[in-house]
């Protein structure tokens, strides 16, 4: 659902910066306010971008909302895998740096939480756990959360999911090291029972999982609705570039992830794996390239 | 210190309060202007590029950072056509009261002239303050070449909207020629207000990890800073050449120091393109730097500046 909350380029001081799994992160931010500035505030689903600590030219690289706290303080989980979160990874309590946000939709709220299921993969994890902790600290029924990822190292937030979902997590490992050996589509098929009665679902995580994971909701229990949150490159993060684009297939112009989404209801996308133009083309219609 | 700085400039009739515009297809007017009022910072919208018709654009993947440098695009014109346009989009740029630019591309000479002719008619063209004619696409009539790289297309796409178009006209080229100024001239022949210089410079990159281009279409547009030394070289020449025709300078401009830079080449005017993406707020900071600067300088008009790098002993041309 859209969401209208005050957007500004926030000055952010690094309350706290720990490694919690392989490769994984978990960056804490204070914005500090000029006068007049609105408090930081933002929904399960939104996002930020966050401007690199270097002074060349790159993209700021859009990273989800774990959670936030008294302040406007906020946490963003994230796994070091290329250029810009391995900048990333250097930052230091007391280091500076600015952030833009919230940007984006938001989840839906689930009318029957108590059923309403969550499925995440990898880092994808991060805005399913801000919707089910925000479930929780309102005073709802907890849904319950699907976790597939490869290792138990690759799990890096088991002790705040606990808290936050209890019985109602189940993990997946590829390698076994951690709950129901096999992807998450191997950990739902244990649960049709629960995904029949499910009214809605919030998928997050690779393409890949969540276009599986997706179909098997809806062959398990065709009235399911589902909101799947997307990940694309996205240059700038603001609606400007027309780069972080899905398809869709309710209408003829793409969709920006960045303003539009990045949450969508999952029968409304085509999704890039099933992205009809052959890789390649010719030169001319690159010459049609410019913005 | 003066405090009376003046920022703006006038191109064909029309004035603009400041000299700093965005560049198309680089911006979100209604997000930026959460984030800061469009009006404080920017002297006119430039509009995406829009089509006749609805265009979906090309697939993902379009754009690759390039860092240090800039980025490459491949968006394929992706807009919701010339109709929406009118009948929506103009109505909520009103609400800015800054000159709207209508960017304009299309697929022969005659649909260009049938794009001016439409915004001429419709009931809210009178919003459009000048039409910025996209070169860099190609003409479907002939087999699929750029408009932009032919002095002949550019003269007849550009004389078509402004035989049309009632209101100033600028030519936006591509810098992908061997010369600039055979189509500079041209866009000039045709009757162009102002040149806008430069479009994006046609690239590549390989992703080494997956061993195939990063973009779907394999070439796209390079834009930000890496480009500007081909901006600031073309708008050089065109000011050299045909100092009365103002020139819209573009290509690689992050802060105050490169808008000088283009207006002592020969720019009268700046747009602002790539930057923006890493700081929605860039216009802002350029613009009170550039106030700053005027007043240290004891400069009562910024647009004094433009083409005064140009002395009598300058050697090359």
């Amino acid at each position: 659902m859209p969401c209208d909350t005050p957007l500004l380029d926030y000055h952010c001081h690094v309350l706290d910066h720990r490694t919690v799994g392989n490769r994984l992160k978990l960056l804490t931010l204070r914005p500090v306010y000029a006068p007049g500035d609105p408090e930081f505030h933002c929904e399960a689903g939104q996002f930020v971008m966050i401007d690199l600590p270097t002074p060349v030219f790159h993209f700021r690289r859009p990273m989800s909302v774990l959670t936030t706290y008294e302040s406007g303080v906020f946490e963003i989980f994230y796994k070091i895998h290329g250029r810009g979160t391995a900048m990333m990874a250097e930052l230091q309590p007391g280091d500076e740096l600015n952030v833009l946000g919230p940007l984006g939709n938001t989840f839906s709220l689930p009318a029957d939480p108590d059923s309403a299921l969550l499925v995440g993969g990898g880092i994808g994890i991060a805005p399913l756990y801000f919707l089910g902790k925000a479930l929780k600290e309102s005073g709802q029924p907890v849904p319950s959360c699907y976790y597939g990822v490869r290792s138990q190292r690759e799990i890096g937030l088991l002790e705040p999911l606990t808290q936050v979902f209890g019985d109602c997590l189940h993990i997946a490992t590829d390698d076994g090291s951690c709950g129901t050996p096999g992807n998450v589509c191997h950990l739902l098929n244990l649960h049709e029972s629960a995904i029949r009665q499910a009214k809605e679902a919030y998928i997050c995580g690779p393409t890949v999982m969540m276009k599986a994971a997706s179909t098997l909701l809806k062959t398990l229990n065709p009235a399911i609705r589902t909101e799947v949150s997307l990940e694309e490159h996205m240059p700038c993060g603001t609606g400007a570039c027309t780069g972080c684009v899905v398809f869709r297939t309710d209408r003829l112009l793409p969709s920006k992830t960045c303003v539009e989404g990045p949450v969508f209801p999952v029968e409304s996308i085509v999704w890039p794996t099933d992205d009809p133009f052959p890789r390649g083309g010719n030169a001319e219609a690159a010459a049609c390239a410019t913005t | 210190m003066r405090d009376d700085v003046d920022l703006g400039v006038e191109i064909g009739g029309l004035r603009f309060p400041s000299l700093i515009l965005n560049a198309s297809g680089c911006f979100n007017p209604s997000l930026f202007h959460r984030v800061t009022p469009l009006e404080t910072c920017l002297g006119g919208i430039v509009t995406k590029t829009v089509t006749r018709q609805p265009t979906p654009g090309n697939p993902q993947q379009r754009t690759v950072e390039l860092p240090g440098v800039g980025m490459l695009n491949s968006i394929g014109l992706q807009n919701p056509g010339l109709d929406d346009f009118l009948d929506r989009e103009i109505l909520e740029l009103a609400q800015y009261h800054l000159p709207v630019v209508l960017s304009i591309s299309a697929r022969s000479v005659d649909e260009f002239g049938e794009m001016a002719r439409f915004v001429m008619e419709h009931p809210h063209g009178d919003g459009v303050k000048a039409i910025e004619v996209n070169l860099s696409c190609p003409n479907i009539a002939k087999g699929g070449v750029d408009f932009g790289n032919a002095p002949q297309t550019v003269r007849d796409c550009t004389r078509i909207v402004a035989q049309t178009f009632d209101r100033p006209v600028f030519a936006k080229l591509t810098p992908n020629v061997t010369s600039i100024l055979p189509v500079a001239e041209a866009a000039i022949e045709g009757g162009a207000h102002a040149l806008t210089a430069i479009n994006t410079v046609l690239g590549s990159a390989i992703d080494i990890r997956a061993k195939r281009p990063h973009l779907r279409r394999v070439s796209g547009g390079y834009s930000g800073p890496g480009i500007k030394p081909i901006a600031i070289h073309a708008i050089w020449q065109i000011h050299r050449h045909f100092p009365d025709t103002p020139i819209i300078g573009v290509g690689g401009i992050a802060d105050a120091a490169d808008v000088l830079e283009f207006l002592m080449a020969g720019a009268s005017l700046v747009q602002v393109g790539t930057s923006c993406f890493r700081d929605p707020a860039v216009f802002r900071k350029i613009r009170e730097d550039l106030r700053q600067y005027c007043q240290t300088e004891e400069l009562a008009r910024l647009g004094a500046l433009t083409g005064c790098a140009h002395g009598e002993k300058m050697l090359t041309s």
